[in-house]
Formats: C-alpha cells, structure tokens, sequence
C-alpha cells in the first residue's frame, strides 16, 4: 500500500462529514475557542479540498499547537488529569491533524482518532440514542476507511458511495454476533484506576441538607431519578415512600445528616412473619454523584460496597456516577429501634437553644393538654389539617424563624415545611423525632411494568420515636393535602395553575394527549431495558447469567470453552476459505471416475483425453458381448455430466445417481465375469 | 434439423470424397456463422470443398484469386467514373456475395489481405467516406499454401484469429483416391446444383445455438485446455480468451450437428485442434518434442496432455 499517496476526494468528504458528526455531541461541553478552532479547521480543510486555500506552514502549525496545548493547560490544567480535559485536547488534535491530512498515512491517522473519539462519547452518554448514533457515525468511519482502499471504478460517484456505505453496512452485521458474544462472555474488570469525573456531572437528586425551599426547587425538575422493577406485586401509591438520608441536626433553619453517628447496622437479621410484608425489587438509579440510595424501609441489600447504616440508610462506599443497579428486600413490618440509647435519644431531641418561640410554645401547650406520646401526635397532625394550611411549591419566603413563620404567619408550605415543623414541635414536645428525605410515589410504566420515579416525587417525611413501636414514619403532607400521597406529585402539580405556567411541566401538559403519553412511556420502557440489560450488565449480573446459561458448576470451565470456541471458529473460518479455493466436485463425475479407475493398471486404463464416453466405447469394442449395455450407459453418462445443470443435489439427481452406480457396479461385475470366461 | 444437415453433408460427401471428418467441420464452422481457413498444397480440393459448401447452403459465390499485385480495390470494389452522367458510380467488388472463397490468401500483399479481413471482422465496407454492408450471411473461405512455399506474406496472428478454423485436407485415402482416378473426366468441376438449406435454416441454427446446454464440467475441462496452453512452456502464447469462445461455439455447433442439445467433451475434442491450432505457435524445441511423439498436430497433443476430467483424488 502506498502510504504516500495523494487521499482519493471521495475518502476525504467522509473523513471530513465524519469529524464534524463526531464534535457535535461535544459540543455543549466544548470551550469558545476550540468550537472556533473546529469552525477554522473545518473550513481551511474544505478550502483546500475545492483548491481554494493552501496547507498551513509549518509556523502556522506549531503556533496552532501550542496556542490550543497552552489553552488546554489553563482551563483544564488545574484538575489534573480529567477526562473532560484529555476529551478536550483529543478534539483539539484532530482538528489540527486535519490541517495536514495531506497524505493517505495522515487520513489513516485521523481515521484512527475517530475511532477513539467516538468511544469518548461513550463517557458522557450511553443511553440508546447515542448508542444509535455513534453506530451510524462508525458506520461513516468504515466507509470512509473503505472509499479510502477500494480503487475508484469510475463510474457514478454517488453509486460508488452507496456501494461503499452498503459494504460498511454489512461489514458491521457480519460483527454483530462476534459483538454480542463478546458482550456476553469477555471478562467485566473494573477499572484499574479511576478518574475524575467530568465536571459537567453535578450532584442532583435529594442533597444531604434540608432548607426550605430546597425540595420545592427539586420538585420542579421532570427529570428521573430511578426505576423499580418489583418482582411481585406493586404495592398502592401511599406505600411509595423511598427513603433517602435521616436529617438530625437542625441549626435553625436548615436540617442536615450527622455524619458523625453514622455506623453500620449490627442487627441485620431480620424477620418477617408475613410474606406479603416483604418486598423484592430492584432499582437502577441515575448517577446522583452522591453516596446513598433509595429503598422502602426497612431495607437490605446483600450487594459488594453496599451498607446499611444505624439510621436504615443505604450507604455506597463511592459516589453513584453511573447508571446503578441495585436488588433490595424490604420488610415493611419489622420495627426499628425498639431500644433508643441515650445518646441517640438527645440527638433526636436536640433543638437550637433559641429562635422559633412561638412553635416551642404550642409544643409546650399541647403537651400539657395530651400526656400520652401518640395522642400528642395525632393532635399535631390534625392541626395541619383544621387549621388553614396551604400545600404550595411555591412557598413564600421566611427568612428567620422560619418555622413560626411558616406555622403562625404564612400557613402556605411545601412538604420540607410540613415535615420540618413536625420534628420541631415534636422534639419541642419531648418526643424524639428526626426528618426523612426521599422520594414518594412513582409513575407505572405499563408496557414493562416497572414504577418510574421523577425528580419531582421528592418528598420530605418524619419519623418519631415511640416507646414499643420504634421509629414510625408520619407524613404531615399526607394530612394537609392527601392527594399529594394518594394520587401522586403530577397530579397535585397539574392542578395548581402556577405549576402549569412552569416551563419545566410543559411536557407534562403535553402528555395529556393518551398515545404521545404512551409513546413516551413506550420510550422509556425501551431504555429501562436498555439500561437493565446493557448497561448494568456488570461483573455480577454477568457470572448469573452465565450460570444460568451453562449450570453453576461449569462456569469455571467458561474460559477454555471460550478459548476453545475461538479456536474453533478460526478453524473455520481458515477451512471455509480453503473450501471456498477447492474445485466443486461433480458426483457425476466422481461416480464415474471411479468407475474408471477401476480399470487402472490393466490395458484398458483410461488415459487422460479419454472422457467417459470415449473410455465405455473402447470397452464396448474391447467386450462386444456388453456393448449395448456399455453403449447405453456411455450415452446416459454423457447426458448426465454435460447435460444437468450442476446443481446435483437436488433429489432427481441424487436417484438418477444412485440408479448409475447401481448399474456401474453391476457392469463391472458382468465384465469381470465376461474377462473370467474369456480366460 | 439433423437430417437435414445430414443430406447436406452427404450431398458434399458425394463431391469431397473420403473426407467425412473436414467437411463436417468445415460445415460446422459456417453454421456457427464462422470464417473458415484451408491451408493445404494445391490440388487438394480445397476450392472443390468450397464451391460444394456455397452450392448446399444456396448462397450466391464468389471467388478471389490473390496474387502479389492485388489491391484493395479489387476485393472491394471502388468508385469509376461515368462519362455518360458525368457521375461516380460505385462498382462492387467481389466481396458483396455471401461466401467468397479468397484463393491463396497468403500471397497478397499485407494490405490487401488486411482489407478483406476488415470486411470479414465488421461485416460492412467503407470506401468514400460511404459505409456498406455486406450481404447478410457472410462467410470467407480462404485457402493458403503453406507458408513455408515460396512468395508469400504469412497471415499474422491477429488474422489467423478471424478465422474461427482452420483446416487441412490432406491426402485422400486409397479408395477415395481410386474413385477419383475413376472418374477424372466427370469430376471436374461438378456442381451441386440444388441447394440444401436455406436463409432462414441458418438463422434456425444460430439460435438453436443460444439455447444448447453447458455444464460446469464441460467448462471445466475447456478452462483446463486453454490454463495448459497459456502455462506450457512449449507456447508462445496460450489461447486468447476469444480463443476460448470459438472452441465453445464451434464445439456448441457440432453438437447440435449431431443432434444434442449439450456439449460434451468428445464435441471441444473433434473441433478443438482446428479451432485452436491455427492461434497456436509452439516454440521449435516444442514443436520436435511432441511431432516426435505423437501422431497429429499440436491439437491432438493438448488434448492428449489435459485429462478430460477432473484429477482423481
């Protein structure tokens, strides 16, 4: 191959239509200057190619290289090595090699990088789509690498592109299974070392501070937080409620996680005395770049890096960057610290010292007029509902006291609020009690039959502590506006005008029509499989599925099977092109042949000019007494080998050829008989 | 169809004596719209063979003495002028006929030997600046003396390759020989009058042609016969891929001259030493090594060298 050459025009509108395919997922991530370096390079490369401009100088390029290296460094420099970093100079460097893809060595480079900025766009995205789409880009890259070896036929230029793009086409389905069998039996590793995740990835979801105003703001957002698939039955919405973190400390206004207490839980071994109380599901989270989970209580999850802690909170040891899978089992009926210790019950209790007056003084009051814990709290809840309390997203602001504020002034709150005020009072009231963050309730995705769950399910919910009961969870909400619980978070925001005029809701509203709502649903499923079995198919789920492919027991012997297979089809492959290079053989001509060879090593051998026609008319002559019979065949032969088609296989041939060698045989034997008598 | 054939052969037969095997493939190579080529030492009959052939298939004749001095414009014709109308008019040559035998073609001149042979390839005659086309079937029966006799111009290969084959006469055998002694004063220049196939026989036989079978062990052992001749080291030159085709029309031909409807082997083996033997040089070392050897030409020796089917295994 010459590597000299100038690059075929053909190749080079690929290579060209590929780069920009490639950049423009980054797009959104990349700098000022590197887009105006990519519009630069772009175009110089176009005005070379319709002979407009020239190549670069080498002055020209060594500025370029150092101006973005050294633009590289300073916005990216200070992370050290990140990806969005080393993506960053990846793109920059393709676009400069493009100034001087001069030669078909350099088109072979820059096909090579787009290889690997294609994988790069796998960091940032790997939902179905962008699957699609990288796939249609590596389908241009193949032809662009194809346009680049096949020799030009001259003929239409468009033709001869298609021709190309087909050929990538089925170059790629020819990969298809030796990709999903790859998929499925090449080893999972982790990662050997990890990277800073791109900065672009903020933590979203539930946060591990609560003021107010926090979870309204999160309530806006439509985007989704995580999908469950229950193995039996979906329990009824009001039963939703995936807890999050435990907020203890309270500074006045804002609630936050005591990281200090935080331990894992000793007593894990629980059980349920009904099966109906226990839950199997399994959850795959978006990335929330936080170290928690989500589960009904009381949950437990058997699963590497993954804990429960005192609080029943599901900790992993590192952040969820990725798409995460999870199974959990929740007993629904099994108390929780039925002995409080001292220390946890003070920080159950612990208030500011000061602030709120008003709010410690209801406390007070009711606690006067109710002795018994339960009464007291009941009494607290059904104040939210005779008094004149408001569920709103759209609180109004408090800045100091906010609790009083919101309980004696404003009444008008979202669930933080409720939630917040509750644990005040009841702490206030010497019952220990603390916050609960998560989500409640979720959207049922028919078509899968999984829930999905929505930024805008976030909730905010209390547990008190009760003696002989443990921690129990109250929802004020639940008694302020019962629908929000009962018919979910979308339902209460479509009735609310203001939430309608949010832009965020205006895909909601447009859900109303029933087929875009089930189409949007259908596009959802589609991607929960994708993610529950693509992307979360994992060291684990690998080994189980395996397993349950090949027998637990003979999973170890995988790899030499692997091995082997891989051996196998080589062999195959080498056999079917030798196959492929060996001369068809006739069986007309084989039957016949050995026949003929038959006679080999007497006087009658045949000798190569001879065809089987000439060879039975020389044995007719030589054995007058078969002649008519050697005559008929010599003429049946003949009419066999040049007269049929060569598609011997189908059934009238075969039997016509199972009727030759019957007779052959038999003619032998008559000769051999007739050369005996002879002698 | 055959039968047909078989009277035309019989009637030749009748002038051409002792000679079954040529004149069936002298007839073969005019059905299968061929030009034919005898060489042989004069008196052999190879202008009786002719005129045989042009009198069966009923097709107006012509015949071309080439001698050293001839011109273009003898074979073609040419434009005279006309005193009368004060006009050119275009007289035709000889070759507006449809089998024009060219007697001796080797002992014209290059030039003209090569505008009979543009006429043969492209069926028409340019002269003026005016395109004409020849009559509709056009067939040459050219004789030459060995090239090896004196005064004459050696046809090159791409002329020899027009001719689709080639063929000698040779001496008759005894009894042949002894009727035509008989004979002498009647033989001479005997006719066939009546004329045994028509126009539209010819054009019956050329799609007949289209519709006989090959099968792939046929085309085999034709890929086999010409691999050996391009690879031998006896060879000049192997065959040419329209070396190829003429073995298999002429081979199609004889087939359906015999009344099948498929090739086989024995059919590429009765024609393949005329078709091929002509396109054919063999290099001197060659030529001893296998003339010592073998009976017949360097056809028959091919054909003796390349098994008829596929090796054994």
């Amino acid at each position: 191959m010459v590597v000299n050459a100038a690059i075929p025009r053909t190749a080079l509108i690929w290579i060209l239509s590929v780069m920009v395919l490639l950049i423009l997922p980054h797009l959104t991530r990349m700098p000022l200057w590197l887009i105006v370096l990519a519009g630069v390079c772009l175009t110089w490369r176009w005005l070379i190619y319709i002979g407009r401009a020239n190549y670069p100088g080498r002055a020209v390029r060594a500025v370029a290289l150092f101006a973005v290296a050294a633009a590289t460094i300073v916005q990216y420099g200070g992370e050290g090595l990140s990806i969005d970093g080393t993506v960053i100079l990846l793109i920059s460097g393709c676009l400069l090699k493009l100034l001087e893809m001069r030669y078909r060595r350099d088109i072979y480079i820059v096909n090579t990088l787009a290889f690997l900025l294609l994988m790069a766009g796998f960091i940032y995205s790997q939902s179905i789509l962008s699957g699609a789409y990288n796939l249609m880009v590596a389908l241009l890259i193949l032809a662009s690498l194809i346009s680049l070896n096949r020799a030009p036929d001259f003929t239409d230029g468009r033709i001869e592109q298609l021709r190309n793009l087909r050929l990538a086409g089925i170059l790629m389905l020819q990969a298809l299974p030796l990709m999903l069998i790859l998929f499925v039996t090449v080893p999972r590793i982790s990662p050997l070392w990890s990277v800073t995740q791109p900065s672009t990835a903020s933590a979203t979801g539930v946060s591990d501070r609560m003021s107010p105003g926090e979870i309204s703001e999160l309530a806006r957002s439509t985007e989704i937080a995580f999908r469950v698939k229950f193995t039996a039955n979906i329990p009824s919405p009001q039963h939703l409620y995936w807890r999050g973190l435990v907020l203890e400390d309270f500074d006045g206004s804002t609630w936050s996680r005591n990281y200090f207490t935080i331990g894992p839980r000793q007593d894990r071994d629980y059980q349920s005395d009904s099966s109906q109380a226990v839950l199997d599901y399994s959850i795959i989270m978006e990335p929330t770049q936080q170290n928690w989970l989500y589960a009904i209580n009381v949950p437990d999850v058997n699963q590497p890096g993954v804990f429960l802690d005192n609080y029943n909170v599901l900790n992993v040891s590192r952040p969820v960057v990725q798409r995460f899978r999870y199974d959990v089992r929740s007993y629904t009926d099994v108390p929780s610290d039925l002995i409080l210790g001292q220390r946890a019950r003070n920080r159950a209790l612990r208030l500011p010292e000061d602030g709120n007056p008003r709010a410690r003084e209801l406390a007070q009051q009711m606690r006067a007029q109710y002795s018994d814990d339960r009464q007291l709290t009941n009494a607290m809840l059904s104040r939210f509902r005779t008094e004149e309390y408001f569920y709103t997203l759209y609180p109004p602001l408090m800045p100091d006291n906010s609790i009083d504020d919101f309980l004696f002034d404003s009444q008008q709150g979202f669930c933080e609020h409720y939630a917040g005020a509750l644990t005040f009072m009841l702490r206030a009231a010497g019952i220990p009690a603390r916050v609960v963050v998560g989500y409640q309730g979720a959207e049922h995705n028919r078509f899968e039959d999984y829930l999905i769950v929505y930024q805008y399910n976030a909730h905010a919910w209390v547990e008190a502590w009760f003696e002989g009961v443990g921690w129990q969870q109250l929802d004020p909400t639940a008694w302020v506006a019962p629908d929000r619980i009962e018919l979910g978070a979308e339902m209460l925001m479509r009735q609310n005008e203001q939430t309608l005029q949010d832009p965020a809701f205006a895909m909601l509203l447009l859900m109303d029509r029933p087929w875009l709502n089930a189409l949007r649903l259908r596009m959802d499923s589609l991607e929960y499989s994708w993610n529950r079995w693509v992307l979360s198919y994992d060291e684990t789920t690998q080994l189980a599925f395996l397993e349950s492919l090949v027998g637990a027991s003979r999973v170890k012997w995988l790899p030499a099977i692997m091995v082997a297979m891989l051996v196998l089809i080589l062999a195959a492959v080498v056999a079917g092109s030798m196959f492929k290079n060996r001369r068809r053989h006739d069986p007309v001509v084989d039957t016949c042949l050995q026949f003929m060879n038959s006679f080999a090593g007497t006087k009658l051998a045949r000798v190569p000019r001879e065809g089987a026609y000439t060879f039975f008319q020389r044995l007719a002559q030589n054995n007058p007494e078969c002649r008519d019979e050697l005559d008929a065949c010599a003429r049946d032969i003949n009419q066999m080998m040049y007269r049929s088609s060569m598609d011997s296989h189908n059934v009238l041939i075969k039997n016509e050829l199972r009727a030759l060698s019957t007779r052959l045989k038999r003619l032998s034997r008559q000769l051999a008989r007739a050369n005996k008598q002879s002698s | 169809m055959q039968t047909r054939i078989n009277h035309v052969l019989n009637s030749i037969n009748k002038i051409v004596l002792g000679k079954e095997q040529q004149v069936k493939l002298a007839m073969c190579c005019l059905l299968a719209g061929g030009h034919l080529l005898l060489e042989d030492l004069p008196g052999m009959g190879k202008t009786t063979l002719a005129q045989a052939l042009a009198g069966v298939l009923g097709l107006s004749f012509k015949r071309i003495q080439f001698t050293s001095d001839l011109l273009p414009a003898d074979i073609l014709g040419g434009s005279v002028f006309d005193p009368a109308s004060g006009n050119f008019s275009f007289r035709e040559g000889p070759v507006f006929c449809q089998l024009l035998m060219a007697d001796e073609i080797n002992r014209a001149t290059p030039r003209t030997q090569s505008a009979l042979l543009e006429a043969m390839e492209e069926g028409q005659v340019t002269l003026d600046g005016e395109t004409r086309a020849l009559p509709e079937p056009f067939f040459v029966i050219a004789t030459q003396n060995p090239s090896n006799l004196a005064g004459t111009y050696p046809l090159p290969e791409s002329q020899t390759d027009r001719f689709l084959m080639c063929l000698s006469l040779g001496y008759p055998d005894a009894g042949a020989e002894r009727e035509l002694l008989k004979a002498f004063a009647v033989r001479h220049h005997q006719q066939v009058s009546e004329s045994c196939l028509s126009d539209r026989d010819l054009h019956e036989i050329r799609d007949a042609l289209a519709n006989i079978h090959v099968s792939e062990v046929l085309l085999d052992y034709v890929q086999r016969l010409i691999a050996f001749t391009r690879n031998h080291k006896h060879f000049r030159e192997g065959l040419s891929p329209r070396g190829g085709m003429a073995i298999m029309r002429a081979a199609s031909c004889y087939a359906l001259m015999h009344g099948r409807d498929y090739v086989s082997a024995d059919d590429v083996q009765a024609v393949f030493a005329a078709v091929a033997e002509h396109r054919l040089q063999a290099h001197t070392e060659g030529l001893t090594a296998f003339s010592d050897t073998e009976q017949g030409g360097l056809g028959s020796w091919i054909l003796a060298s390349v098994n008829v089917l596929p090796g054994s295994h």
